[in-house]
């Protein structure tokens, strides 16, 4: 497949002016159909396989769609301390996650846009969801410290997640961004393995995007990697490095370098912070240290998924890349006796998809690359 | 540090000399040869201490701060992972690199040249296949015979790393383990720090680095956090050192904290250095030792019986063999049964929810007013597909915790063979704890290879059977921490620390893991085959079909697809899995006691006693003795 770098040229115009959520979700669902039953259609087994991985990936868009029409959780997530928590206070601009320089955040927090200041629990089996209000971050900050406390504590177990609402401009498009327990802390005795628990249920039930945290000077462990690829390598374009306020360019462009090929085909974006340095920005309200801190950048990249009609195109260019990275991969396949694949759909289902009339110029742009041609030489 | 020789030394020497003279008439040379490099060692009286940790804490700089050197040329830092080869450091008037290929070969190099073989950048993949580099120098502080080591970092995304690194450990007698004061010690640390422990090293010197970096709030956090941990796993570390490894190397050795280190260092060489080399020798010589012994010690066991003696054993052995397939077949009756009642509710619970989604989708449905009826059908997938999620999710939680418990019965009264040291070989039954006496004469099988290497393996290995069957196509890896509370939670408690530890126990996933109902969806997932498989002939009938009538009942037509599929496919399936399940259980019992029946037949094969036996049990008695008087030293 093509590979699929964050400094990619984008996808040609795909336009989704006419395209609503529901639009989208209903082509994508016309994808899938054909990429599936085609799956299914094929003898080959590395074809079938091939068009099995790209049923995978559209399932996994299908699912972004889906949720993007209602809620849309961006997750921070990372290894045990690397600065989740301080970077999320960095984009938030005030102190409302706790932060100690051991395992700390041990319940998912999510922050979404609110009139006031609040903080709502939902427990694991209780009906029951308290909410408090109040009138400064200070407030909210120490209210989430004691909701937090204590390793393996037993009332603590009991909640799922904390839901804190704030009148953020960041997350006015509605966007939830969450923070979330570390994973490969040291723990043992009763709280062993609590915090990463807690994380897994979590990613698996409600999150829709991973911003992926690593923490520069320490670089990208086996166990990160491991529990990318486990848990959250579909739903992860961003991967974070903080920590990075003494890493100059020369120093950025080996760590990607020495890292990227751990990503496989899909390499997530590299953003390069200091969520420290973003925290005394915003303290002393010093734009040109925030932007330094990487932390701007950031938050245009949040911004744009924030933004329903961006969150619209990204999805859709999304469909457009997978659409060009199978093709890719078709036009280049030669079977033992190195012929070319002369079919490559389902032709009852080739002829489905072409009659859905949609005049989306998304639909045509799907259309010219799912066609057959030859785009390898030779 | 001045040696003083203690006068037992040679004594001790002299005694593995003997060990090893005694045991070259009965096995191979390999044995006395490393028996002789180890005493090699020992002569020497150098004391090799390692730096050690994760990657990118500090080590390469705290050695060269620790050889007083104002470059990294020796040992080069990094911001990426650096350091990929082990590095000795030791005392000669001249300078001097030689770097030894893992093939044998080695070769003198300039000190300008290190980086070229030591680091991941100038020698990507250990491409040039360095096994040490070897590098003397007047280092100050080394003059002693203190050998400094310069290890790579573990847990990096280079795994060779970890493999130089765990080769290395043993050859270590004391080790410096380094973490820095931004990460408080974590799973990996834990896990390193326990395979020192195993490889028997006792001292271990705990120091926090780059503490100029931090706040002293954020150190104290740390220290505590560190020190709690240390303690829950039972490390005995008393000193936590607060350094600044670059600190030092940049000149400012006063503020680092560094000489305070070196001076419990070289306080505990000055005072424990005789003693630690000697445990240390001896726990090397053990080592290579040990396993010998219990080979010869059953060929022994063995041999020295008559044929009638075998027999007679072969015989009880088989007899008792039949007497176990009656609590076998209870055991793996009592099972399926289990199993199988799991699933009949769970085909019963599935009705009751097909049922309950129809009903909420013909409610769905009628309760759309006229004009969403288009949005209604663009969603209708999406809205089946959570809902008939939600309800199996329901079924198959339930239907995971009766199977989980059934694994767990069977687990515990299941028969199995089990060593037991000094009474050779126990046959667990439900009756409680049975022995096969004399079977073999009561020697320790772990020399037979049959697999019954200890409770501990057996333990482990049934549990990954067992896993490996009930997840047949999950391919997911257990944290340890789960396969630990899934040990104590088959009664193996003290078995639950060393798996937490050892990435040896590859038990594939606890069963808790993966819930059953993702396993349900077969190998592609539930919620993937979810969606591949329902959501696309929905949305193709769907959006065709604007009629309300024509919508509920194509719905209902596909909820029950799915349910039939799950009925059909996958119920059948987990029938299946339980039959493998207790198959996996019966082949590991039947295969250890063929290997045991093996063991005696050959054993009985072997040419009839001879004068010489008696001068083998001589021989190993005498062995025995040896090593009880060295080990007494310990
Ligand atoms: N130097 C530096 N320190 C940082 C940075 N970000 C966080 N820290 C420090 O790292 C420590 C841990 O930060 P947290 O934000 O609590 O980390 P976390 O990832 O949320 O930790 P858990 O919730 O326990 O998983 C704190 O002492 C922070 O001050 C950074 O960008 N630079
Ligand atoms: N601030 C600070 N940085 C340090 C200190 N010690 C080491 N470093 C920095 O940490 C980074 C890693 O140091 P190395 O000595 O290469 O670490 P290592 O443990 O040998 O790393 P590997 O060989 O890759 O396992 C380098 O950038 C050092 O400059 C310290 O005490 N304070
Ligand atoms: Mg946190
Ligand atoms: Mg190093």
């Amino acid at each position: 497949m093509t590979p699929t770098a964050d400094d990619a040229s984008p996808p040609a115009a795909t336009g989704t002016m006419d395209m609503d959520w529901a639009g989208l979700l209903s082509l994508t669902n016309e994808l899938l159909m054909l990429v599936h039953e085609t799956e299914l259609y094929h003898k080959c087994r590395r074809v079938a396989s091939a068009l099995g991985d790209a049923r995978r990936s559209l399932v996994a868009i299908r699912r972004r769609i889906e949720q993007s029409g209602r809620r849309d959780v961006v997750a921070v997530v990372g290894l045990t301390n690397v600065g989740k928590s301080t970077l999320l206070n960095a984009l938030l601009g005030e102190e409302f996650a706790p932060r100690r320089n051991r395992p700390c955040t041990s319940i998912p927090i999510e922050f979404c846009h609110g009139p006031s200041l609040g903080v709502t629990v939902y427990y694991e089996e209780r009906l029951e969801r308290p909410t408090w209000r109040f009138d400064t971050p200070r407030e909210v900050h120490g209210c989430l410290e004691r909701l937090g406390e204590g390793e393996g504590g037993t009332a603590r177990g009991a909640i799922r997640r904390i839901e804190v609402t704030l009148p953020s401009p960041l997350l006015a498009g509605g966007l939830v961004i969450a923070d979330t327990p570390g994973f490969g802390a040291g723990q043992v005795g009763e709280a062993a393995g609590s915090h990463e628990a807690a994380l897994r249920g979590y990613l698996e039930r409600d999150v829709t995007r991973v911003f992926w945290v690593v923490l520069a000077d320490q670089g990208i462990g086996r166990r990160e990697v491991e529990f990318r690829d486990q848990f959250f390598a579909r739903v992860c374009d961003d991967l974070v490095i903080t920590g990075c306020e003494d890493w100059d360019v020369d120093d950025r462009a080996r760590f990607r370098a020495r890292y990227a090929d751990s990503f496989g085909h899909r390499v997530p974006a590299f953003h390069f912070v200091s969520g420290l340095q973003g925290l005394d920005a915003r303290r002393n309200a010093d734009e040109r240290a925030l932007e330094d801190a990487g932390i701007v950048e950031l938050e245009r990249r949040i911004r744009d998924l924030a933004n329903p009609e961006d969150r619209l195109r990204s999805a859709s260019e999304e469909l457009v890349r997978l659409t060009e990275d199978l093709a890719y991969w078709l036009s280049g396949y030669h079977d033992d006796r190195s012929r070319p694949l002369t079919l490559w759909w389902r032709p009852d289902s080739w002829s489905r998809w072409l009659a859905i009339d949609r005049p989306a110029p998304l639909k045509q742009s799907l259309d010219r690359r799912l066609v057959r041609r030859r785009l390898h030489p030779g | 540090m001045q040696i003083q020789a203690r006068p037992g030394r040679e004594l001790i020497i002299r005694k593995v000399i003997e060990l090893g003279e005694a045991l070259s008439r009965s096995v191979d040379h390999t044995v006395a040869d490393s028996l002789g490099a180890i005493i090699q060692t020992f002569r020497r009286e150098s004391f090799t201490i390692a730096i050690m940790g994760k990657a990118k804490r500090g080590k390469s700089t705290l050695i060269n701060a620790l050889l007083g050197r104002t470059d990294d040329l020796v040992a080069p830092v990094d911001r990426l992972p650096a350091s990929s080869a082990v590095s000795r450091f030791r005392y000669a008037a001249a300078e001097k690199a030689t770097v030894s290929y893992r093939e044998g070969r080695s070769e003198v190099i300039s000190l300008d040249c290190i980086r070229e073989y030591v680091t991941e950048e100038s020698n990507p993949g250990n491409r040039k296949g360095v096994g040490v580099v070897e590098v003397e120098g007047p280092f100050p502080g080394l003059q002693d015979g203190l050998i400094l080591v310069d290890t790579p970092g573990a847990a990096s995304i280079h795994e060779h790393h970890d493999q130089l690194l765990h080769q290395f450990i043993p050859e270590a007698d004391a080790v410096i383990f380094l973490v820095t004061a931004r990460m408080p010690l974590d799973q990996d640390e834990l896990d390193l720090l326990r395979e020192i422990r195993v490889a028997d090293i006792r001292k271990v010197f705990f120091a926090i680095n780059r503490v100029d970096e931090c706040s002293e709030g954020d150190l104290r956090d740390a220290i505590n956090h560190n020190r709690q941990l240390l303690r829950s796993v039972g490390l005995a570390i008393d000193l936590i050192h607060p350094i600044s490894a670059r600190q030092a190397f940049r000149g400012q050795v006063g503020t680092s904290g560094l000489p305070t280190l070196a001076t419990d260092v070289s306080a505990f060489i000055g005072q424990h250095r005789a003693r630690v080399l000697e445990e240390r020798f001896i726990a090397r010589v053990m080592a290579v030792v040990e396993p010998t012994l219990r080979d010869l010690e059953f060929e022994m066991a063995t041999t020295r019986k008559a044929d009638v003696e075998l027999r007679e054993e072969l015989e009880s052995l088989r007899r008792r063999r039949g007497s176990i397939e009656a609590t076998r077949d209870l055991a793996e009756r009592e099972f399926l049964h289990a199993w199988n009642d799991a699933l009949d509710r769970m085909e019963q619970a599935l009705d009751v929810e097909q049922g309950r989604v129809r009903a909420e989708l013909v409610r769905h449905v009628n309760g759309a007013g006229v004009l969403d009826i288009r949005k209604l059908a663009d969603d209708l997938p999406t809205w089946l597909n959570r809902t008939i999620e939600d309800h199996l999710m329901i079924v198959g939680q339930s239907f995971e915790e009766r199977a989980r418990a059934a694994c767990e019965k069977l687990q515990t009264e299941y028969p199995a063979l089990g060593v037991q040291e000094g009474t050779g070989v126990v046959l667990r039954t439900r009756a409680g704890n049975e022995l096969i006496s004399g079977a073999i004469g009561g020697v320790a099988l772990t020399a037979t290879g049959i697999g019954v290497a200890s409770a501990a393996g057996t333990a482990a290995a049934g549990i990954a059977a067992a896993n490996a069957a009930a997840l047949a196509a999950t391919t997911t890896v257990s944290a340890p921490s789960l396969l630990a509370s899934w040990l104590v939670a088959l009664g193996f408690g003290e078995l639950a620390p060393l798996a937490t530890g050892t990435a040896t126990v590859v038990a594939p996933a606890a069963l808790t893991a993966t819930p059953f109902w993702v396993a349900l969806g077969g190998p592609v997932g539930w919620t993937l085959a979810g969606i591949g498989a329902l959501a696309v002939p929905f949305s193709w009938h769907l959006s065709r079909t604007r009629l309300r009538d024509r919508l509920e009942a194509e719905g209902i037509e596909q909820v029950d697809r799915v349910f039939l599929h799950i009925r059909k496919d996958r119920l059948p399936a987990l029938r299946k899995m339980a039959r493998s399940i207790a198959g996996e259980f019966r082949l590991r019992l039947d295969r250890q006691i063929a290997g045991l029946e093996e063991a005696i037949a050959k054993a009985m094969s072997r040419p009839a006693a001879s004068p010489q036996l008696d001068d083998r049990a001589a021989q190993i008695a005498r062995i025995r003795e040896i090593l009880d008087q060295i080990r007494s030293r310990a």
